[in-house]
């Protein structure tokens, strides 16, 4: 797809676009449209709702300083998503959110919000919670490559080669961190699968 | 051991979308016939399924006013720097008008000084210049009544 049929298809390139000729309100417009999107996926890299906070009011004020120079090149999403990757494989490499994940019970943090399960059975209940848990733990223990490809595949839709974009790799490097990301996955959460998987 | 099946690297891209249409044919007969590769894809997507148990996190109170609050704390620094980075950049531009002013300033300077120094008898006869021309009527009274007398005095 060629930049001029990205650039049709994108309403959020011509956004942000406008916020380069200095329309605040564009970029007000992305930011409402993306905060969300943002804090989930960097809340699904470190399971910290404080570090996810933190991260995404980084990324949302990269992409306010780049407003001025800004060049579209791929889908909006493809750009933000890039480098909120990068911010997040950064603060894993710095390994400061190691020390405080440890200090909290994160898993009890997370359970209390992350249960939607409406159901009268506590028993029900305390499954889904555990079962969340597991998820958590399993995503966690997934190398950054791995846990961003997988994120940006799963939760988010972006294709091999958007992901490929994104953490600098080639499309058939991707399908291989997809992989290998799903195989460890299931490892991680056997007792979740059938005895015969 | 776990049984494997040489196709099975297909799966991911197949369930994700990603295989081209021949592929995609292929990989559906397969499935047909191939029980390992069955199995790993219901496991694959048994997988999908549990990864979207979890759900999006809600964004706390204070982080609008937190980030918008940062985007401050940018503009307040940026500003004064964009200045100074303009002047750094584009101080040659800057020489033309300053030495313009300068040399105005110094004709200015110029000019009142010269004027300051013109001799004291010289300003003293532009002053008086009228007592001199009354002067030279009173000088002349005498020709001016003969030419009353002649009665061409009301032409001049």
């Amino acid at each position: 797809m060629g930049l001029n049929e990205v650039m049709g298809q994108d309403n959020e390139i011509e956004l942000m676009l406008m916020f380069s000729k200095g329309d605040e309100n564009a970029f007000r417009a992305l930011y409402l449209a993306y905060r969300k999107k943002i804090i989930t996926y960097c809340y699904r890299f470190f399971f910290d709702q404080e570090i996810a906070e933190e991260l995404s009011q980084e990324i949302f004020l990269k992409v306010y300083k780049a407003g001025s120079r800004y060049k579209p090149t791929a889908r909006f999403s493809t750009w933000i998503f890039k480098i909120a990757t990068h911010a997040c494989l950064n603060e894993l490499r710095r390994g400061k959110y190691r020390t405080r994940i440890d200090s909290i019970d994160s898993e009890d943090d997370m359970a209390g919000r992350e249960i939607k399960d409406e159901s009268d059975n506590a028993h029900e209940r305390i499954e889904a919670m555990e079962r969340k848990k597991r998820i958590s733990q399993a995503l966690r223990s997934l190398p950054g490559n791995q846990r961003a490809a997988l994120l940006l595949r799963e939760y988010h839709g972006f294709s091999y080669k958007e992901i490929g974009d994104q953490l600098n790799a080639t499309e058939s490097g991707i399908k291989s961190l997809i992989h290998r990301g799903r195989e460890n996955l299931r490892n991680e959460l056997h007792d979740e699968f059938g005895e015969d998987s | 051991m776990k049984k494997t099946c040489p196709h099975c690297d297909l799966l991911d891209p197949f369930m994700d979308g990603e295989l081209p249409e021949d592929r995609i044919r292929f990989i559906e007969h397969h499935l047909s016939i191939c029980q390992i590769c069955t199995d790993e894809l219901h496991s694959l997507q048994t997988l999908k399924g549990l990864l979207h148990e979890l759900d999006d996190v809600p964004v706390s109170m204070d982080f609008d006013r937190n980030f918008w609050k940062k985007v401050d704390e940018y503009e307040g620094k940026r500003l004064p720097a964009l200045f100074g980075g303009w002047f750094a950049r584009r101080w040659r531009f800057g020489i033309a008008p300053l030495l313009a002013t300068f040399i105005l300033v110094i004709g200015v300077v110029t000019l009142v000084r010269n004027t300051q120094n013109i001799p004291v008898n010289d300003t003293l006869l532009v002053e008086q210049l009228d007592l001199y021309q009354d002067y030279d009527v009173v000088n002349n009274l005498d020709v001016l009544e003969q030419l009353a007398r002649e009665g061409v005095a009301g032409d001049l």
